[in-house]
């Protein structure tokens, strides 16, 4: 089955698709993997030449269609769950420590500037800022810089998966964001595996991309209403949605605290598993 | 002619001068010359005014434009939505294709 691993959006993917014409589904990986690198390239908050670091300096910015859809995209998310996803949690991610791509975060990260450890810029909290968009401009509210980078990688599997739909049964696994065309049996890290048929699931939890920072350990997973990683809760909550993009937003809804509306699994700290959201 | 005739007669001749000499000095037959400097600051006012109905227009043709892409977008949403197909998911014993775990 031709499939190609791929190392982009700091995580590691893995692409698939069933095609009898390995010569078409090569050259379908090989758009597929564009289309990543395309949105990783426009998306990414470490890239100081990406779109996204450009409209974070200015605060205004004329931006490509994609950059526009993926704001967007986050805006809609945030409405949705009552502000549990906000893409505008950049400082408060920033103060944190997760200030530098994944890989660069080894061992004992700075600790934030005091000024910065509230997620705020001039004493303007920044999660819940203002954003708008107008189809080809976006302006951010004073003091808000934006972190698109969980929904990006839901849109950029949605995207890749589109792209391979057409020949044929495929798996796009963005770092654990997963979007699938055909039936595929998906399992949920310390629970079970599920047969998932035309769809996507992803998975929220503080037991992946924590560092250590002044001491503490933190984790990138921000809980909006403190501005400082959540505390509490599951360990993962792995959600099932039509798209990556929605189910990486239900999910991080979900992990804060949000009832269930779609099949959900929840692992706990000791190892016990809840399904809920109709999933038995 | 009397002491008093002739003050009447002076009284009217200074009369008649100052009312003619007030009029020649307000020389009601020329055309005031406008000041250069107002008409400056009304050219630019005009100009601004110009390019602030410029940018008016631009602007609501963009806002239009946004709002029929915007129309268009939710009508496709809407379509897309419902159309779509909820994903189908059980749980099975296999083996896993891939592993979902926290992104």
């Amino acid at each position: 089955m031709p499939e190609r691993p791929l190392r982009a959006m700091g995580t590691t993917m893995l692409l698939r698709v069933e095609s009898d014409d390995g010569t078409a589904a090569e050259a379908a990986l090989t758009r597929a993997v564009a289309t990543i690198e395309a949105i990783e390239r426009t998306c990414s908050r470490f890239d100081p030449t990406s779109e996204l670091s450009r409209l974070n300096a200015l605060g205004r910015a004329r931006v490509s269609p994609l950059l526009a859809e993926v704001v967007e995209l986050a805006l809609a998310a945030r409405e949705r769950t009552g502000g549990l996803f906000d893409p505008t949690v950049h400082d408060a991610v920033v103060a944190s420590g997760y200030d530098r791509s994944f890989e660069q975060l080894s061992g004992d990260s700075p600790r934030p500037a005091p000024e910065r450890a509230r997620g705020e810029r001039d004493g303007v909290p920044t999660c819940g800022g203002d954003v708008a968009v107008d189809g080809e401009h976006v302006e951010l509210g004073r003091g808000v810089r934006l972190d698109l980078g969980g929904i990006a990688k839901g849109y950029a599997a949605d995207a890749a998966c589109a792209v391979l739909a057409p020949l044929g049964p495929c798996l796009v696994d963005a770092g654990g964001d997963v979007a699938v065309r055909g039936t595929w049996p998906i399992g949920v890290e310390g629970g079970p595996v599920l047969e998932l048929t035309d769809g996507a699931v992803a998975t929220s939890g503080r037991d992946r991309r924590t560092w250590s920072s002044g001491g503490a350990t933190r984790h990138h997973l921000i809980d909006p209403a403190t501005g400082a990683p959540a505390t509490g809760g599951p360990l993962r909550a792995t959600v099932v949605a039509p798209t990556a993009a929605e189910a990486e937003v239900l999910a991080k809804a979900v992990f804060l605290g949000a009832p269930p509306c779609a099949p959900t699994v929840l692992v706990h700290e000791d190892g016990s598993t809840t399904l809920a959201g109709g999933l038995s | 002619m009397t002491s008093a005739g002739r003050a009447y007669v002076v009284a009217a001749t200074l009369l008649a001068f100052f009312v003619l000499w007030a009029t020649i000095a307000a020389s009601p037959w020329r055309t005031a010359r406008p000041d250069s400097r107002i008409e400056a600051l009304a050219a630019r006012e005009a100009r601004l005014r110009q390019a602030a109905a410029d940018a008016q227009a631009r602007h609501a043709a963009r806002w239009d434009a946004y709002r029929a892409a915007l129309a268009a977008r939710r009508a496709d949403a809407a379509t897309l939505a419902a159309a779509r197909v909820q994903p189908t998911v059980r749980v099975a014993q296999l083996p896993a294709a891939t592993t979902t775990r926290s992104s």
